[in-house]
């Protein structure tokens, strides 16, 4: 009997082709927008844990407690803390940096640049055994060496407007380095745009006696990184007091922002769904004019024994029908889109970005817009099954 | 003529009730989203601006950086010093300046540990920005004295929000172990982040965070508004010399506003659009039910033609009847738009951390109804083109 009734809906939706087209586009314009807007989603929350694979999920963060900003500006830890996190049991290898924001020139060019200290001894740790970062060309630090810089890929290409050689000079508030190697690029565009120099010169010029901004950890068990984060950060508790540092695994500092992301996402495919409602009103509207105009055929269904049952079912397909409908081109013309919005972004933005569709979203589409039909269509339905048969007979 | 087509509409709208109820329902919900949504954005940006009026037209914030100050790069950067200071005391035009050193900084009260905004400033320079210039006012208490130390004034959400327990004027609380006595706070500056500021001296400042003489941000003072351009200009190109092209940014309060409101005006312009969509899918409604409307009145049409009503005529009763479909739903789209607004001002602001009113603005409400009338004519130029093309005898011979 279900199959009959699919018969007589596409039947009825066939006679009227205007109506039901327009209807149908309502879900459809609905159903773009919110794929479209998702598939942006689904694209950034990519690129971060792209970023999270490029930084190793093996990696631990130790910073000053609180938002992003507190992370960059916070420089209560000491290079003593660094030793104690190398000595907590699980850590491979532990390096710390200290970051400032301060006058660099390049030729005639000057800006406030980004600037990272790093122990000279540290180098080995960092490019050999971590591998945090990878030299792209020229070397690393050596010990003992002083007035030396390495740059971030970006800091070499993109920050100034002629591109910066290994051999160059480049000054940091006007002391010269001599710039000894270029790193490859880390999908961390802060850290590409940075130069690196040595700890103390940069602890000289800035005032800062030992502190850091940053302690980075390895550890051997990627499982355990968890565990070995929460150890450390109680190690600080202990020294410093509850609440002043923390230490995170570069899972969940990439979840952290993958959930910020995912409520934007939300809200706007929130605000994208309004949309569909509008639709699903336009459906039941549809379904109103469906029933008005067919009470006679109605009347004659009952008559010959259809139940209350039977005609709702019609109406409830035909109305299902349309979200579904709408649903599935709305999911093609979202791909479309989000295809289109990828081939711009590449022109637009200098970071690699990727609209994506994913499967969950074009199933969550299929059965959203399926039952926003239905929902549209109970009111109609009900109406039509509530008919008496004399009294739709006469009309 | 125009009038007797009103009738008719109103007479077929009256008619056909259901179906132009669930027309203009569509309307409505779109206006209406795109009304409280533009209220929200509006009150964020009138929030915002009333703020930097209040720091007063005479003010420029010097900072390091190309930025604008809006990158990470402005607020993390500790460029300047105090020759600085005195260099921008030079310029002539420039009333007062005082610097100031930002840092996150955990501070402990009693054995609660949370990372604040702490400002270093110089008693001087304190005493320009609370008592002359007004960037913030004090509520209870006083400012820092010249010569004290260890002492600290505290922002407005300081005193209840942050901490569990409230904070009193002659607490103690501890900036990274130092120990500072709270003797005074100020009033709400109505942005979360300024409120949750601590003062304390910047000597005191420089102890805690080693470094010398290095400061964050530039408070400048003009004493003739008129030419506050050309003295932030001034400043700029003197630290310039000293620090090289590019890495000063001089701003006067009112590029300050003019940069935050342009940004708001973008996000409410992205968010507006999106709940626009919404209203295209009412005017697809709009233009459904006209369809419908023509062919119910076919045989109407035809007789209308046949006693001489022109194309023209036809078509107006149909514009006209669309354009009303939009236009009531646009104004009951504002007023239930309005209403979402006053429920916003009641439930979220007062849990929000930003103070904000969502405002209706009157230039909100004109586009609001003009766009839906503008959308009801659209959708209906179609049908209604169909209706008048209608040949008279066919039309009478339909059934």
């Amino acid at each position: 009997l279900i199959r009959e009734s699919l018969e007589l809906s596409i039947d009825s939706l066939k006679h009227r082709k205007i109506s039901s087209t327009l209807t149908i586009l309502g879900i459809v314009i609905g159903i773009t927008a919110i794929i479209s807007l998702l598939s942006i989603g689904e694209g950034l929350q990519y690129a971060v844990t792209e970023q999270l694979e490029a930084v190793g999920s093996d990696k631990i963060i130790v910073s000053s407690a609180g938002d992003f900003f507190s992370s960059f500006m916070g420089e209560g830890l000491k290079d003593d803390d660094i030793d104690m996190v190398q000595d907590v049991n699980g850590v491979d290898v532990a390096f710390g940096i200290l970051f400032k924001t301060i006058p660099v020139r390049y030729r005639k060019e000057n800006m406030i640049g980004q600037v990272i200290g790093m122990r000279i001894r540290d180098a080995e740790k960092i490019f050999v055994d971590m591998n945090v970062w990878e030299v792209d060309s020229g070397r690393y630090f050596k010990s003992g060496e002083k007035g030396v810089a390495m740059l971030g890929k970006k800091a070499a290409e993109d920050v100034f407007e002629r591109e910066i050689s290994i051999g160059d000079t480049v000054y940091v508030k006007e002391e010269n380095f001599k710039v000894i190697g270029i790193l490859k690029s880390t999908a961390n565009n802060q850290r590409d745009k940075s130069i690196f120099i040595p700890m103390e010169q940069l602890r000289d010029m800035t005032d800062t006696k030992d502190a850091i901004t940053m302690i980075f950890a390895k550890v051997s068990d990627v499982s355990k990184a968890e565990d070995i984060a929460e150890e450390i950060e109680e190690e600080l508790n202990d020294q410093y007091g509850e609440g002043y540092y923390q230490a995170s695994t570069s899972q969940q500092i990439a979840e952290g922002v993958g959930s910020i992301i995912a409520i934007l996402s939300f809200v706007l495919g929130g605000i994208a769904s309004i949309a569909l409602v509008v639709a699903g009103v336009g459906i039941s509207n549809t379904m109103f004019t469906s029933v008005m105009e067919r009470t006679k055929e109605i009347g004659v269904m009952k008559a010959i024994g259809a139940t209350n049952y039977n005609v709702m079912e019609i109406f409830l397909i035909e109305s299902g029908i349309l979200g579904f409908f709408g649903g599935l081109i709305g999911t093609i013309l979202g791909f479309i889109i989000s295809q289109i919005i990828t081939a711009l972004a590449g022109t637009i933005i200098p970071v690699p970005f990727k609209a994506i569709v994913s499967i969950e979203m074009v199933i969550f589409s299929l059965l959203f817009s399926f039952f926003v039909g239905i929902i549209s269509g109970i009111w109609p339905a009900r109406r039509a099954a509530k008919l008496q048969p004399v009294d739709a007979l006469r009309r | 003529m125009i009038i007797e087509s009103l009738e008719i509409s109103i007479d077929t709208l009256k008619h056909r009730k259901t179906s132009s109820l669930l027309t203009i329902l569509g309307i409505v919900i779109g206006i209406s989203a795109i009304i409280s949504l533009l209220s929200i954005g509006v009150g964020l940006e009138q929030s915002i601006s009333e703020q930097l009026e209040g720091m007063g037209s005479d003010k420029i914030m010097v900072m390091p950086g190309s930025g604008g100050g809006l990158d990470i790069s402005a607020m993390t950067a500790e460029s300047l010093t105090d020759d600085d200071v005195e260099t921008i005391e030079g310029v002539s035009g420039v009333k007062m300046a005082a610097g100031l050193l930002f840092k996150t900084l955990p501070v402990k009260f009693k054995d609660e540990v949370v990372s604040v905004y702490v400002s270093g400033g110089t008693a001087d320079a304190y005493n320009k920005m609370f008592l002359d210039m007004k960037v913030f006012e004090i509520n209870e208490g006083r400012t820092i004295r010249n010569g004290e130390r260890g002492v600290a004034a505290i922002g407005y959400l300081i005193v209840d929000s942050v901490f569990e327990n409230k904070v009193n004027i002659g607490d103690s609380i501890y900036i990274k172990n130092k120990k500072f006595k709270v003797i005074g706070n100020l009033k709400s500056i109505g942005n979360s982040q300024d409120d949750q500021n601590i003062y304390i001296h910047l000597d005191d400042m420089r102890e805690i965070v080693g470094g010398k003489e290095s400061l964050t941000m530039i408070y400048v003072q003009v004493s003739n508004t008129n030419n506050i351009d050309n003295i932030a200009e001034k400043i700029k190109d003197k630290l310039e010399d000293k620090y090289g092209e590019n890495t000063i940014t001089a701003l006067t309060s009112e590029q300050m506003a003019e940069m935050t409101s342009s940004i708001f005006s973008i996000l409410t312009f992205v968010v507006g659009g999106i709940a626009s969509i919404s209203l295209v899918v009412a005017g697809v409604g709009i233009a459904n039910t006209m369809f419908i409307s023509v062919m119910e009145r076919t045989k109407e049409i035809g007789v209308m033609k046949a006693i001489g009503a022109t194309n023209y005529n036809v078509m107006e009763i149909f514009l006209i009847e669309s354009a009303m479909l939009g236009f009531l739903g646009g104004s009951i789209g504002c007023a239930i738009g309005y209403i979402l607004s006053i429920i916003i001002n009641v439930v979220a602001v007062g849990s929000l951390p930003i103070t904000f009113e969502a405002t209706v603005t009157p230039e909100m409400i004109i586009l609001g109804l003009a766009f839906s009338v503008v959308v009801g004519i659209v959708s209906g130029i179609w049908p209604a083109r169909r209706a008048a093309k209608l040949q008279p005898v066919e039309a009478l011979r339909y059934e």
